[in-house]
């Protein structure tokens, strides 16, 4: 199908770009277009104008600041799997981004894109849950910080406000070269994941998130407790963490149980992987 | 407010300018205005790959790029990437190993396979299923486009 017609602006700066999403027509920004165009063309959001970021330069870089690795919102999927600085510091998205749609897809679609759609079933969500990433935010004449784990709000829903853009995250240095994990189970290779898990351990810490399971990438406090108390924990304690983690999916019946009987063989996977020397996606 | 945008890119080489409506995706301009017929059209949501196109040196979904954002890009479809010859050895192998029958994957097939072979000159048949894997062909059964694939990577210098 094809999309109703809509008004279209490319911006020349992030100010630019916030002034006409503050306007009066119901504006979206485009990215990547990987997810928003599909949306469009199906016609399950209508947009007047779109305001198209894709020209600022400025959102298309992965810089180190201080003890943080800054990456744009605009930097592409692909990007992201050939970086440096990203394959050095933060090898859990270089392994994480090979899940991640397939080669053309991941030609265009960005990091920002990723997490303002805010797909359940998306993979970079959930990487930033465990990374404690920060996003920034911008909108006409301020900026503001949201921290990952208050950012996803439920499907497709993020803390961004009308007229607010997101302009990179930030990823602490420390957390980023914990060993990690990430494990999925999807159709194809490069579809969304019917489940998903990620797992990060460092000195006394464990954090640890699913995809593909509830509403959206959710934080699994219970899992990250008992695994904190007993690391080599067996899978029934794993699935009864995993149980008051989900609550949706336990309450679901035997298609929710079952949900929870991959979630836990992927953590399990998870933790494999991270004892023998993490990241492995 | 959605009126007509004048773009100026090049198409396979060649600068050309168009006017377009924003809502005009960059598959369908090169269809009915440009004339260009190898870029086919199938589920305009972004999973068949059928509609793949090479913008600024990466191949993407036509389908999911509008015609308004190639203002200033370059752009080469597959009938540049067969006049250029830079995919002949691919297209050979395709004709010996039947790799095609109705065709309508096919050029979406030879310009993913041509980026798989310049990123990863002797890739795996693991890797070639990967990259292979956002393209949908429902004639072949796949497994005669992976051993094209395959040869035409042992055919290259
Ligand atoms: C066939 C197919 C398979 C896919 N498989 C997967 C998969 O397995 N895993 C996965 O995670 N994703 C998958 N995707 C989605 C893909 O990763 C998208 O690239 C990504 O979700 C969106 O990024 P984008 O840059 O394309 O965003 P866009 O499509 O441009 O935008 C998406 C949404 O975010 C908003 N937005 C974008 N950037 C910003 C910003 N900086 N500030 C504020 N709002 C913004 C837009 O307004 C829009 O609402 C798939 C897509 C396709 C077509
Ligand atoms: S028509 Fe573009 S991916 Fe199917
Ligand atoms: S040859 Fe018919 S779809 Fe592939």
């Amino acid at each position: 199908m094809k999309p109703r017609p809509f008004a279209y602006r490319r911006a020349t700066s992030v100010e630019e770009a916030c002034s006409l999403l503050d306007g009066p027509v119901d504006a979206r920004v485009i990215a990547g277009g990987q997810s928003l165009v599909p949306m469009m063309n199906l016609r399950l959001v209508s947009p007047g104008l779109l305001v198209d970021i894709g020209g600022l330069a400025e959102l298309q870089r992965v810089t180190l600041a201080g003890d943080a690795l800054h990456i744009g919102a605009l930097v592409r999927h692909r990007q992201v799997e050939t970086d440096l600085l990203v394959a050095r510091h933060v090898p859990l998205l270089a392994s994480a981004v090979r899940h991640v749609a397939h080669q053309a897809v991941r030609n265009r679609g960005t990091l920002g894109g990723s997490l303002c759609h805010a797909d359940p079933a998306a993979e970079f969500p959930a990487c930033m849950l465990v990374l404690e990433a920060t996003l920034h935010i911008a909108s006409s004449g301020s900026e503001r910080t949201v921290a990952a784990g208050d950012f996803f709000r439920g499907m497709f829903a993020t803390a961004l406000e009308p007229g607010e853009m997101l302009t990179g995250v930030s990823i602490p240095l420390t957390a980023a070269r914990d060993r990690a994990a990430l494990h999925e189970m999807s159709r194809r290779h490069g579809d969304l994941a019917l489940a998903g898990i990620v797992g990060r351990r460092g000195q006394g810490v464990q954090r640890w998130a699913a995809f593909g399971i509830e509403d959206r990438a959710v934080r699994l406090f219970h899992l990250e407790t008992v695994l904190a108390d007993r690391p080599q924990a067996g899978e029934a304690e794993m699935l009864a963490a995993l149980a008051i983690d989900l609550p949706s999916t336990a309450g679901a019946g035997t298609a929710g149980r079952a949900k929870l009987v991959i979630a836990a063989e992927l953590a399990r996977r998870c933790r494999e992987d991270i004892d023998r020397a993490g990241v492995t996606a | 407010m959605s009126g007509i945008h004048t773009i100026k890119f090049r198409l396979n080489g060649r600068a050309v300018a168009k006017h377009v409506e924003p809502r005009t995706s960059a598959a369908d301009m090169i269809r009915h205005v440009s004339g260009l017929t190898g870029t086919h059209v199938g589920c305009e949501h972004g999973v068949c790959g059928a509609c793949s196109i090479v913008l600024d040196g990466a191949v993407v979904r036509g389908c999911l790029v509008f015609a308004v954002q190639l203002d200033g890009a370059d752009v080469e479809t597959i009938e540049g990437a067969s006049d250029s010859g830079r995919i002949a050895a691919l297209q050979a192998a395709f004709v010996d190993r039947n790799a095609l029958q109705c065709g309508f994957c096919t050029p979406g097939m030879l310009l993913i396979a041509a980026e798989l072979l310049s990123r990863e000159p002797s890739p795996s048949r693991e890797q070639i299923r990967e990259a292979l894997s956002g393209n949908i062909c429902r004639c072949t059964g796949y497994e005669a486009i992976v051993d094209a694939v395959a040869a035409a990577a042992k055919v290259k210098p």
